[in-house]
C-alpha cells in the first residue's frame, strides 16, 4: 500500500499510469469502432488482411445476444477508469484489480484468438490490435505492480 | 554505499598515552591518534563495540551524526538507474516490506492475483465455450418421418414438367423453417397436387445461413452440393429429406462431411460416385452461383416461394399453397389438412448482426 508515496514512485506511477490508461483508451476505441460498424451492418474496413468481416460477422462475434465488441468497449472503459483512478490516486488495491481485469482479459481474448485461427479460419486484424492492448495492458499492468510495490 | 555514521572512541583512562584507530576490519591499529572513524551502516555500533582485535579498557563508542560521503546518492535521482536504486531503497526502508518480499508469509499479492484472476479466466472461457456450445454432431443420422414418393421425381424437380403451376422453393438445409416446410407441406401437396398432375415444384438453393460463420467448410454448400450429386443418381429427394430430418444447430456441424456421407450411405447411393461428384466442386460452384441469382432476385430469406405470381415467405402451409394452387386451376384438389405450425423464416443477414 502506498497511501503516501515516495517522489520515486510517485514517478514511475506518473509513467505506468499514462501508459496503461493509453492502452486501456486505444482498447475501447477499436472495440468501439467494431461495435459501431455491426450496429451500422456494415463490414469493418479489413484493409490488406481479409477476414475480419468473416469474424466480425461470424456466429462468434455474439454472446447471450449481444455482440462481442460491446462487452469488450464495456471491458476497456472499466480498465481506463482504474488505469485513471490508479494513476492519480496511486492506491494499490485499484492497481492489482486493474492487474487481475487484465489477466482476465488475457484469457478472453486468448479464447476469441483461438476461435479465429481455428475454428472460424479467419483473422480479425481488429480483433488481433484489441488483443494486443490487453496483453500489453497486462504486461503493464504487471511492471507497475512490481515497480510500485 | 550507504551513507557512513561518525563514531569515536574514548579512552578516559588512556588520556595522554597512545591513541589507537580502529580499522574498518575492527582491529586497533597502532600508531595513529584519531579517535574518530567512519564505518558503515551496517558496521552497527553494537559491533563496533566489540572489535575482535585487542580490547580498548574503557572505550565508548558514540553515535555523532551521519554525513554525507561522495559515495551517497543525490537525493535527487537524474538517471533511470538511480531513480530505480533510490526506489528500492525506498521500499527496502518500508516498514513490513521485507517479509511481503521474501515470501516467507506466503505468496506476494501479484502471485495470488495473478492465480485468482487465472482461474476466472479459465472459468470464462469454458462458460464462453458453452455459451457458444459447439458439440459436434453425432455421426449417425436418423430417417425422415415422411418421404417424399421417389416415384415423382425428376431430378431436384417433382411432378411433370408441363404441370400447370410451378412452385420454386429456395431453401437452406439449414433452414428450420424450411425442415418444417418439408417434413409437412411438402410431403402433403406431393401426394395430392403433384401426383394430381397439377403441381409441379422444384428445389433451389439459397445457401445462405453458412456464410454466416465464414469458414472454409460451408455447410449450407456442402449439404445443397450433396443434394445435387445425390439427384446425379436421382436420389435428391430420399437426400433432401434425410438432410432435413438431421438438422442440428445452425453451422455446429450437423452436415458435417462424415454426416454428409452417412446420408448418402442411408438413402443407398453409390457412395464413391457421390463422393467424386462433390470432389469434383462443379456442385458446390453451382450452389454458389445459385445463391448468388437468388440474392440478385432480392431473395433474402428461408424458405422464399414462388408459385402463380406470387411470392411468400416462410413456411406456408399446404392449404394456404392449395388456394393459391385453386385460384389459378379450379379444378385443383384442396390439400390434405397439415399441422404445420409456421416457424419465421431464415434471414440472408448474419444471425449476430444487431
Amino acid at each position: 500500500m502506498s497511501g503516501s508515496p515516495t517522489a520515486p514512485n510517485a514517478v514511475t506511477r506518473g509513467r505506468h499510469g499514462r501508459l496503461l490508461l493509453v492502452l486501456a483508451v486505444l482498447g475501447a476505441a477499436i472495440a468501439g469502432y467494431l461495435l459501431a460498424v455491426r450496429i451500422a451492418g456494415q463490414p469493418p474496413v479489413c484493409g490488406p488482411i481479409a477476414g475480419c468481416d468473416q469474424v466480425a460477422t461470424s456466429e462468434y462475434a455474439t454472446v447471450l445476444g449481444m455482440p462481442v465488441a460491446l462487452f469488450g468497449l464495456g471491458f476497456s472503459l472499466v480498465l481506463a477508469g482504474l488505469a485513471f483512478a490508479w494513476w492519480r490516486s496511486g492506491a494499490r488495491p485499484v492497481l492489482l484489480g486493474l492487474y487481475g481485469l487484465a489477466v482476465l482479459g488475457v484469457f478472453a481474448v486468448g479464447y476469441l484468438t483461438f476461435l479465429e485461427i481455428f475454428v472460424i479460419e479467419a483473422i480479425c486484424v481488429w480483433c488481433v490490435a484489441y488483443a494486443v492492448t490487453v496483453v500489453a495492458l497486462w504486461l503493464g499492468a504487471a511492471v507497475a505492480v512490481r515497480r510500485t510495490g | 554505499m550507504q551513507a557512513p555514521v561518525a563514531l569515536t572512541a574514548r579512552a578516559p583512562a588512556m588520556a595522554g598515552r597512545t591513541s589507537r584507530h580502529i580499522g574498518s576490519d575492527g582491529r586497533f591499529l597502532p600508531g595513529a591518534r584519531p579517535t574518530t572513524l567512519w564505518v558503515d551502516r551496517r558496521c552497527r555500533p553494537a559491533r563496533a563495540t566489540t572489535p575482535r582485535g585487542p580490547a580498548l579498557p574503557g572505550a565508548e563508542v558514540v553515535v555523532l551524526s551521519s554525513r554525507p560521503s561522495s559515495t551517497t546518492p543525490s537525493t535527487t535521482p537524474v538517471t533511470r538507474r538511480q531513480r530505480r536504486a533510490a526506489e528500492r531503497a525506498a521500499r527496502a526502508a518500508e516498514p513490513g516490506r521485507r517479509r511481503v518480499a521474501s515470501g516467507r508469509r506466503g505468496p506476494s499479492p501479484i502471485t495470488r492475483i495473478t492465480l485468482a484472476a487465472g482461474a476466472a479466466g479459465l472459468a470464462l472461457v469454458v462458460i464462453l465455450g458453452v455459451l457458444q456450445g459447439r458439440a459436434p454432431a453425432s455421426a449417425s443420422v436418423e430417417p425422415p418421418l415422411r418421404q417424399i414418393p421417389t416415384e415423382l421425381a425428376d431430378g431436384r424437380s417433382l411432378g411433370r414438367a408441363d404441370a400447370p403451376v410451378t412452385l420454386e422453393v429456395w431453401s437452406d438445409f439449414q433452414c428450420p423453417a424450411c425442415g418444417v416446410f418439408a417434413a409437412d407441406t411438402e410431403p402433403t401437396l406431393a401426394l395430392d397436387q403433384v401426383a394430381a398432375g397439377i403441381l409441379r415444384i422444384e428445389a433451389h438453393d439459397a445457401a445462405f445461413i453458412g456464410q454466416r460463420v465464414g469458414r472454409s467448410y460451408d455447410e449450407s454448400v456442402e449439404a445443397a452440393a450433396g443434394a445435387r450429386c445425390a439427384a446425379e443418381q436421382n436420389r435428391f429427394w430420399p437426400f433432401h429429406d434425410y438432410l432435413y430430418a438431421n438438422q442440428d444447430r445452425e453451422n455446429a456441424g450437423a452436415f458435417s462431411d462424415e454426416r454428409l456421407t452417412a446420408v448418402a450411405t442411408a438413402v443407398g447411393l453409390d457412395v464413391p460416385a457421390w463422393q467424386a461428384c462433390r470432389d469434383a466442386g462443379t456442385a458446390r460452384a453451382a450452389v454458389r452461383e445459385e445463391t448468388r441469382l437468388a440474392r440478385e432476385q432480392g431473395i433474402d430469406s428461408t424458405p422464399t416461394l414462388r408459385i402463380a405470381g406470387q411470392t411468400l415467405v416462410g413456411a406456408a402451409s399446404a392449404e394456404d399453397i392449395a388456394a393459391i394452387i385453386r385460384a389459378a386451376v379450379p379444378s385443383a384438389p384442396a390439400a390434405s389438412p397439415s399441422p404445420v405450425t409456421s416457424p419465421g423464416p431464415s434471414t440472408a443477414a448474419p444471425s449476430g448482426s444487431p
